[in-house]
């Protein structure tokens, strides 16, 4: 029996549990559409339906108690939307927040991401130090900062000439300062992690070449490292992005909203008009108007980047 | 693999999307309605047991102590569930739950405000056949208290807990240094707001970090300058008391008061929780406090020894010689019972343990002064309480008899949906944020 006859013999004996497809290309390698059930099923269930019903409530009056279903009442949840200025004022202090995140986070996760890449000396201890807030619970890290930042028994107390009167939260500026502050230090070690991630997978032949070349360190980080982590750049930014859009223990906890109203961002403002107010149907327009926002950011987000026309950042090499 | 990438970063931002959205508008999600007929005992409530569910602070204990009690000779159970210690969120879990199976037959509210929506959903037991069944029910409460939940001529809470008026607390030892006596008069108070900042204390220790603190403040200089009936005729959403001479005048007080720095400069910035503002009474940084009942527990469980020895109380200062007894806080918890119990037999009878004389030590033993009749009999009988607990007690029983009215907290007395925008308009026209035509104008405007 020559070879190519036992091959034909195996695919003859192969064929009746292996039916061809339509167009009759192999399979292999590529799991069929079932698979992916559990997963859709579970994303329909727990998505969709509920963001379709919010959809629904937001069209309605309703006051959260089930023995009086919601009364549907058309667009006047939204046209209240439009013409209630605290919804600007939260959507503009919202934003603020996503700069200050951005700018703030994104940097400083990058140079210690890309640092804790390297095999340094006792670097294993400081990450691992370094990571602590990402164990805990925003709330609790909130709780903690709010003790410790008590104008009166916290540090500004002990460092006057730095903090003054220590009415930190008292005034706008200085509040979103402190938010996004505390927002940074217990969200960066999570983006530091994935740069790290990022650093690593970038092959050291190319610094090597570079090193050749007579590049330094930092010719290397800006001509090897950054480029190569525009993909998880990109990434990282769409989470923090979306992430504090979305924050809302910590504002709850630290400020109220307050000053006057003045650090209510959309989520804070969404849970108000939903969980105190238990203006359900104005509360779930506001969380969708949420939706859209975070949805319409990330789309462009990564259109203008020009993300989605990446192909795999270590080609060429 | 081209398209292959775009169409998974597709995906990936759709998921993202919809995941996002899925967490902001499913917690908004309320479960399917079902018909708003009267409803009938709950056959698929637990068999054999009633569920109370219980704001999960210290004085929990004390309704499970009650349980305890009773489950030695009845036959169906009574099951104590901790909830949360935030009224907002208690409040926010008892709403979601009504209708189902698993909603508690027992269940706490602060006020005819609170229950309203439940009573129009008819998901609220009217307890006036127990009543009529055992009449103590309602006689052993003092009647203002107890009246507070009749509506529209029927009960539907019990008084539980304490009675929690607002007291101003002081500091002994920092008032004895600065030479001062506690004020028994606005002008008194307004007096030794520059004494006590020359001698680097802040003259009132003030939360306003969390917006409640501030509420109390505008709730005494209303009570005085307005008075308590015309307070509740306001709050109802007789508007045009809001634009009074009288509430013109308690809006000044709170401005005269406010820019004389008797708050210090960063009041914004302190919590009452975190060892904030208490803890700037009992430190000696601050002289006074403004506060309800329960700030008694809460500076001698921090520090025992600065409550027995200089932690002093007094009722809120005169202002102008009218109202001057009156009182603001709140007057009680209420237990209401869900319109669906399966044992509304046993739910009557447990609800009879809150007059009891157990129920009464047990609360008095924490620091609460029931509004029953006994209480006032039973402090000195009540084993554990401290000489100056002892005194407290009797101060507010004291008080809360005087009374010839007794306001419950506004954010209490007004529906649910006017409660934030009203303490957001407090405290922005007290930190100097708005004036009094924008804070008049935002009381107006809350819905009722």
């Amino acid at each position: 029996m020559t070879s190519s006859s036992v091959v034909e013999k195996l695919a003859v004996t192969r064929a009746p549990s292996r039916p061809r497809r339509r167009g009759g290309l192999p399979q292999v390698g590529r799991p069929g559409i079932g698979w992916a059930m559990p997963a859709f099923l579970f994303f329909g269930l727990f998505a969709l339906v509920p963001l379709a019903f919010g959809v629904y409530l937001s069209f309605t009056s309703y006051e959260g108690i089930r023995l009086v279903p919601p009364t549907w009442i058309g667009l006047d949840n939204w046209v209240r939307l439009f013409k209630d200025p605290q919804v600007l004022q939260s959507l503009t202090v919202t934003l603020i927040l996503v700069l200050l995140a951005v700018v703030t986070q994104t940097p400083l996760s990058i140079l210690i991401g890309v640092w804790a890449a390297g095999n340094q000396r006792g670097r294993a201890i400081v990450v691992a130090i370094y990571f602590v807030p990402l164990l805990m619970s925003t709330a609790a890290v909130t709780v903690l900062w709010a003790s410790m930042l008590d104008p009166n028994f916290g540090i500004p107390a002990a460092l006057p000439w730095l903090f003054g009167d220590g009415n930190l939260l008292g005034n706008q500026w200085s509040a979103l300062g402190v938010i996004a502050f505390i927002y940074l230090w217990g969200a960066t070690p999570l983006h530091t992690l994935i740069y790290q991630g990022a650093a690593r997978s970038i092959p050291r032949t190319i610094y090597q070449a570079a090193e050749i070349d007579g590049a330094g360190t930092v010719r290397q980080f800006f001509s090897i490292t950054l480029p190569q982590l525009r993909a998880t750049i990109v990434t990282d930014v769409i989470l923090i992005v979306v992430g504090t859009f979305t924050t809302f223990d910590l504002i709850f906890i630290l400020t109220g909203g307050g000053p006057n109203q003045k650090t209510a961002i959309l989520p804070f403002f969404m849970y108000e008009q939903g969980f105190q107010a238990f203006d359900i149907g104005y509360g779930s327009a506001v969380a969708i108007v949420l939706v859209v926002i975070c949805g319409v950011v990330s789309i462009a987000m990564v259109r203008l980047t020009g993300f989605e026309k990446m192909e795999s950042s270590q080609e060429g090499v | 693999m081209k398209n292959s990438s775009r169409r998974g970063m597709r995906l990936l931002s759709a998921t993202a999307i919809v995941a996002a959205a899925a967490v902001l508008a499913g917690c908004s999600a309320g479960g399917a309605p079902s018909s708003s007929a009267t409803p009938k005992p709950n056959l698929s409530r637990p068999a054999n047991e009633i569920h109370i569910y219980a704001l999960g602070d210290a004085a929990a204990a004390v309704e499970q102590a009650a349980a305890d009690r009773f489950n030695k000779t009845s036959e169906v159970k009574v099951i104590v569930d901790k909830g949360s210690s935030a009224g907002v969120d208690y409040a926010a879990n008892v709403r979601s739950s009504l209708g189902t199976s698993t909603a508690p037959d027992i269940f706490m509210s602060y006020g005819a405000a609170g229950i309203k929506p439940y009573i129009s959903a008819n998901a609220l037991y009217p307890l006036d056949d127990f009543i009529a069944q055992d009449p103590k029910l309602k006689s052993s409460f003092l009647p203002s208290v107890f009246n507070e939940e009749v509506v529209d001529g029927k009960s539907y809470g019990v008084p539980m807990r304490g009675v929690g008026p607002v007291v101003l607390y002081y500091n002994k030892t920092v008032l004895d240094q600065a030479g001062l006596k506690p004020p028994t008069t606005y002008n008194d108070l307004l007096g030794q707001i520059d004494k006590l900042k020359s001698a680097g204390v802040t003259p009132i220790a003030l939360g306003g970090a969390d917006k409640w603190p501030t509420l109390m403040w505008y709730e005494y200089f209303y009570t005085r300058e307005v008075g308590n009936a015309d307070v509740s005729k306001a709050l109802a959403g007789d508007s045009s008391i809001w634009g009074s001479d009288a509430s013109k005048k308690a809006l000044a007080d709170i401005r005269g008061l406010v820019d004389s720095g008797a708050f210090g400069t960063n009041y914004q910035s302190v919590h009452y929780a975190n060892d904030g503002s208490p803890k700037l009474l009992s430190s000696g940084k601050a002289a006074y406090e403004l506060m309800g009942n329960w700030n008694y527990g809460t500076i001698a469980g921090d520090d025992p020894g600065f409550a027995t020895t200089n932690l002093g109380w007094t009722t809120f200062p005169t202002v102008g010689g009218s109202n001057v007894d009156d009182l603001a806080g709140n007057l009680s918890n209420y237990y209401n019972v869900a319109a669906d119990t399966r044992y509304p037999d046993t739910v009557a009878k447990f609800l009879a343990a809150l007059y009891g004389d157990d129920f009464v030590k047990g609360e008095l033993a924490i620091g609460n002064l029931p509004p029953t009749t006994s209480a006032g009999s039973l402090i000195d009988s009540t084993p554990g309480l401290t000489p100056s607990a002892q005194s407290f007690l009797q101060f507010q029983l004291g008080i809360i008899t005087k009374a010839p009215s007794f306001q419950l907290s506004w954010d209490q007395s007004v529906s649910t949906a006017s409660a934030a925008p009203m303490l957001n308009a407090m405290t922005s026209y007290f930190s100097g944020d708005s004036d009094e035509a924008s804070f008049i104008s935002a009381m107006q405007a809350l819905k009722n």
